[in-house]
């Protein structure tokens, strides 16, 4: 082997280069083999190496562009599709990249598409797209499986989600499901905006009603109760990180949970809600909103979660190097980073209190690139001109809330949708990109200019996505939908989330939780902080985040073998089934003088918010009724208490009562 | 349940016989004298898909991680220094051990003797000198994030249950004796793949037999006013109301439900995971070998105690036996700031001398060597020269571990540190590269990339190389 120069990079024999030789794994190359002898590749880094290592010229033509050919197609399943990729050059000209170009296929289980642009589809019906990448610059190819079965008819449209979504249901040819009956309507309904089961009387009233409103007024019943307040509470103090990391920060973390929910209950704008969060300022405990200062301390991390949240945009990696997915580059990300450059903190009164205030300067910052200074810039947007009496926080907010931006009201109507809907329109629901397209444009549209017209109205935007037929649309597939993910077809079920899981089997069992510091009976989805998980296993374990990201990913409802051994057997959950003030103990008792069908039936509406069938009430009374052998062979009945533990039990161990369906 | 007929057939009947013991459930069910109760048509097509998981129950390998938390000194274990000057050499001597030219500490005698059974690695080093922070480098492979104690990366353990899943449906992948640790939980990859913590522990006094105790992991006995009757009796219940349609969801949680339901009741009615994690089981004469040395207590409130983790070593061997993939067992508190010769002389060496060549012999007696993989380290190693306390502080700069079983060459020593201890001189080696050793032994790909919750996608290791002189 040749040692020193020329070793790496040898212009007199360009195959003995060790940049090819490891390159092409001819030598052992710890990454493996990156390119074959007969590459393309191989041979312009040969010609390069040939050439002498030029390096070119600062005035050598850049690529500014990527056009993708064709953008976007109905294909057939099983289909294959060559794109074509042409690269645009700074002085006009344009190179074929197709060869060179790197693709990704962002279901691969709908297509796969390998390095030459080549893409095969599957049996699966659904929307795919393909991210192109060259040079820094991107480009997408969508394509379409329908499924090509005729749609002849479809619920009435309520409003324009399901104008917009039967439409594109009719495109790719997917009938959807029915609606939903009422037991499953009240049920997803109360899950899903106000984060709780039914009670049974509220059930029972529901399907005993003949009102043709009762729906919608179920609806405005739930929005306007307190329990919705406390459901989105939890939701948005975890995405904005009302983390307990000490003791002293608890006066904070209550006071932030009270303010977020105050403001969902009194329905305060959303623009409004944004602002009073990134442009916070004062003492803590005089403006809790500034507590979310507290967890998100760098001005890199305000800026983070500032896109992520607020703009569904993971800037991320555009700290260190051009985003590769995305046009953002480094001078993006310090720019936009500088609206947060005059952030100050002091002490505040109380011990791990601080007071957040604007610093009298002009919002600048250093890009990390070239060392140079940089002004407070929106995305994409010129720098603003601001004065040294500017709080930039609040020019931030403008620039975030303006009709115009295409991705603050996008990016909430996305994220409520797939509150409701399991599946954001775009997904993951925090990373909107050109390469990264919603499945259904015009519906994500509509909803963000909806939602702007109306005044960034929260409850508004619910009680529509609540009111659509499509939100009512039954979970269970007919002959066509049961592969759908990407349609809207039908309601996609989803699991419990911890909390409402674990306030869902207190109901069932009448047995209250007991969280230190706080009133008995006060419900998981009403805790103020993540601080809470540590003393319940049972909120860690399904999955309760603990508020360290603007992400809700953290969130998981994922199974796991500890949850089911949990709900199988813990004591902690035995000791609900068997207390003597629970459900259990109460039906047993002699106090109860309802038949024991009725008894059943109660069971059954706390569950399901539905009647039990026949054969569901026969399983039933044969457990109230079965005897058991003694020691001795004798045969005594089994106490009624026990075997309405078991009931209870296997009920809220089934599926239809751990998920939302 | 200790002496049902199901549990004296898994004890004593042919491998194959056990095993199709264990996979039908419904001979169970009758073996065990229980109704079959409302066993419906799903639930027995969902046992089938369970039996099909159990015949994939193979010989993979396995990997035991002591974890010397706190750090220990690399002075007082693996790498002495008998020719340095006093304030680096410490108290201790050096003591000539079985492979000829190695030398270890000579409060070790039990490990010198069988220093041909384990490798040694004196130049690990790497650049943080947090306990958290070291811990998240070593299990991770990634440096720490804001909060070291909170896992920004997954840890070993979990890319292992991510990427290679359980080995045994009944038995968890990824256990942690007894409880969590900075630098153990999943990160991006998810609650799944959080190690399974056995919560109770075996270094408490109260589990041990001669103090007429048992060692019960919480949730796996049946609570209490629960028999067997009972719950075949909800599980027949059960089967008859959960009969919504499956096909509703496609994301395949409701079927990985399904599953784990069923292992759940396996775990609790089948004798094989309470028999994996049952350290009763094990013979006196065993335990005792292990050792039941007491807890030892810190004199003063500025030292570190030894809990009597022993037998802690003995439930991991009992554990990867069965087939769980990766245990890690805490080993605490090696934090020798204060009259750091008193402790480790009075409390960590002479526990570690005995249960760690107790784990070798075991492992060894039971034909266990090449399936499982013993790393034994810690967050860092400690300064080289004594403090003014008389004791060390934390050292990243250089550190050693133990490594044995999985084809590891026993009596090898890689790597060596400076004269005094201070710096690695031959063959740096950083912690990444003991876990692409440990990686390959499991059959990692450590290339494959999983996504954070920003959507950036991190490979299982951002660098490092397994050791091919251990081997």
């Amino acid at each position: 082997m040749k040692e020193g120069r020329g070793r790496r990079l040898s212009p007199a024999s360009p195959a003995n280069s060790l940049l090819l030789l490891k390159g092409a794994a001819i030598l052992p190359h710890g990454g493996g083999a990156r390119f074959d002898p007969n590459s393309y590749d191989y041979q312009l880094i040969t010609r390069w190496v040939a050439m002498g290592m030029p390096r070119g010229e600062e005035t050598d033509p850049t690529v500014v562009g990527v056009e993708v050919y064709p953008k976007s197609r109905l294909v057939s399943a099983n289909a294959e599709q060559q794109i074509s990729v042409t690269a645009i050059y700074s002085d006009g000209h344009t190179e074929d990249a197709t060869h060179i170009a790197t693709y990704e296929a962002n279901d691969k289980e709908i297509a796969e598409v390998d390095d030459t642009g080549h893409v095969k589809f599957f049996e699966q019906p659904g929307d795919v797209s393909v991210m192109i990448r060259y040079q820094g610059q991107v480009g997408v190819y969508q394509a379409s499986v329908p499924l090509g079965a005729t749609v002849e008819k479809t619920p009435e449209p309520r409003n324009f989600i399901d104008e917009l979504v039967f439409a594109k249901l009719k495109r790719v040819g997917m009938p959807p499901s029915a609606l939903c009956d009422d037991p499953t309507f009240i049920r997803r309904v109360s899950i899903d905006i106000a984060g709780r089961l039914p009670t049974d009387a509220e059930a029972k009233a529901f399907l005993e009603s003949t009102d043709p409103a009762k729906r919608d007024k179920l609806i405005e019943r739930l929005l306007a109760s307190t329990d919705y307040a406390d459901y989105f509470a939890n939701k948005w103090g975890a995405l904005l990180r009302n983390k307990r990391s000490n003791a002293s920060a608890m006066r904070g973390n209550y006071a932030f949970h009270g303010w977020i929910r105050d403001s969902l209950h009194k329905n305060v704008r959303y623009d409004e809600f944004a602002r009073s969060v990134v442009a916070a300022s004062g003492d803590m405990g005089q403006n809790p909103a500034a507590t979310w200062y507290r967890e998100v301390k760098t001005m890199q991390t305000q800026m983070e979660d500032t896109a992520q949240l607020f703009l569904g945009t993971r800037m991320q990696c555009a700290q260190c190097h051009h985003h590769p997915f995305e046009k953002w580059s480094q001078k993006d990300y310090y720019s936009f980073s500088a609206f947060f450059s005059t952030v100050g903190r002091k002490p505040g009164r109380n011990p791990g209190e601080e007071i957040i205030y604007h610093t009298r300067k002009v919002a600048q910052t250093a890009n990390k690139k070239d060392g140079g200074n940089v002004l407070a810039a929106g995305l994409g947007d010129d720098p603003l001109a601001l004065t040294a009496d500017d709080d930039p926080r609040h020019a931030l907010v403008d620039w975030l809330s303006q009709p115009s931006n295409k991705f603050f009201a996008h990016t909430l109507v996305n994220r409520y949708w797939k509150h409701f809907f399991s599946r954001g329109l775009v997904e993951p629901e925090d990373d909107m990109r050109e390469t990264n397209p919603p499945v259904n444009p015009e519906l994500l549209d509509g909803l963000a200019q909806h939602f702007i017209r109306n005044g960034f109205d929260m409850k508004d935007l619910i009680r529509t996505i609540c009111q659509s037929q499509t939100y009512q649309l039954s979970s269970i597939p007919n002959e066509f939908n049961a592969k759908d993910k990407t349609y809207f077809s039908r309601y996609y079920p989803k699991r419990l989330n911890a909390e409402v899981l674990y306030d869902a089997i207190n109901q069932m069992t009448a047995s209250q939780a007991n969280f230190s510091g706080l009133p008995v009976g006060t419900r998981a989805v009403q805790l103020p902080d993540n601080s809470f998980n540590s003393q319940s296993y049972f909120l860690t374990v399904f999955g309760r985040p603990d508020s360290s990201s603007s992400c809700e990913c953290e969130r998981s409802s994922d199974a796991s073998l500890a949850q089911s051994l949990h709900l199988l057997n813990s004591k902690d959950i035995q000791s609900k089934l068997s207390s003597g003030n629970g459900r259990a103990a109460k039906l047993a008792s002699t106090n109860d003088k309802r038949e024991v069908e009725e008894k059943i039936r109660e069971l059954f509406l706390l569950a399901f918010s539905r009647e039990p069938s026949g054969s569901e009430v026969l399983l039933a009374r044969q457990h109230l009724e079965r005897e058991i052998e003694d020691d001795k062979g004798a045969k005594k009945p089994v106490p009624q208490k026990e075997s309405f533990e078991d009931i209870i039990w296997a009920l809220f161990n089934t599926k239809e009562f751990l998920f939302n369906h | 349940m200790a002496d049902s007929p199901q549990h004296g057939a898994d004890r004593f009947g042919c491998p194959e016989f056990r095993r199709n013991l264990a996979l039908d459930r419904r001979g169970f069910v009758k073996a065990g004298a229980l109704g079959l109760g409302g066993l419906s048509l799903s639930s027995l097509m969902r046992m089938e898909a369970a039996a099909e998981d159990r015949a994939a129950v193979s010989n993979e390998k396995s990997v035991i991680i002591l974890w010397k938390r706190g750090g220990a000194s690399q002075h007082e274990t693996w790498d002495p220094k008998p020719d340095a000057p006093s304030e680096y050499r410490g108290s201790f001597g050096a003591m000539s051990t079985k492979v000829p030219g190695t030398q270890i500490c000579d409060l070790l005698p039990q490990c010198a003797k069988m220093s041909d059974k384990f490798a040694i690695l004196r130049s690990l080093h790497h650049k943080n000198a947090g306990h958290s922070a070291g811990d998240q480098i070593l299990f991770t492979g990634y440096p720490p994030g804001p909060n070291p104690n909170e896992n920004v990366y997954p840890s070993c353990g979990s890319i292992v249950a991510k990427q290679l899943g359980h080995q045994t449906p009944e038995l968890p992948p990824y256990v942690m004796i007894p409880r969590t640790l900075p630098g153990v939980e999943s990160a991006y990859l998810g609650k799944k793949y959080s190690p399974f913590y056995t919560q109770a522990d075996p270094a408490s006094k109260a589990t041990w037999p001669q103090n007429g105790g048992r060692f019960e992991v919480p949730n796996f006995e049946l609570s209490n006013g629960l028999d067997f009757n009972r719950l075949d009796s909800r599980r027949g219940l059960l089967d008859g109301f959960d009969t919504i349609r499956r096909d509703i969801d496609n994301s395949g949680n409701a079927a990985a439900m399904d599953k784990f339901q069923q292992q759940a009741l396996d775990i609790v009615i089948s004798p094989k995971a309470r028999d994996a994690f049952n350290l009763d089981a094990e013979p006196m004469k065993l335990r005792e070998r292990y050792g039941f040395m007491p807890q030892y207590d810190a004199p003063t409130p500025d030292r570190c105690g030894v809990p009597s983790w022993s037998q802690r070593i003995l439930l991991a061997r009992r554990l990867v036996e069965a087939g769980v993939r990766l245990v890690t067992v805490d080993l605490r508190w090696w934090d020798t700031h204060v009259k750091g010769y008193e402790t480790m002389r009075d409390g960590f060496l002479p526990r570690w001398d005995q249960a760690y060549t107790a784990l070798l012999e075991d492992l060894e007696q039971r034909g266990l060597m090449d399936r499982v993989m013993v790393i034994a380290w810690g967050e860092f190693g400690r300064t080289p020269k004594v403090n003014k306390t008389g004791g060390r502080d934390h050292y990243p700069g250089v550190f050693s571990a133990a490594l044995s079983g999985g084809g590891i060459q026993g009596g090898a020593v890689v790597g060596s540190s400076d004269s005094k201890g201070a710096l690695p001189k031959e063959r740096p080696l950083h912690p990444q590269d003991v876990l692409a050793t440990m990686y390959r032994h499991l059959g990692v790909d450590t290339k494959v990339t999983y996504d954070d919750f920003a959507g950036r996608p991190h490979p299982v290791l951002p660098f490092g190389d397994p050791i091919e002189e251990l081997f």
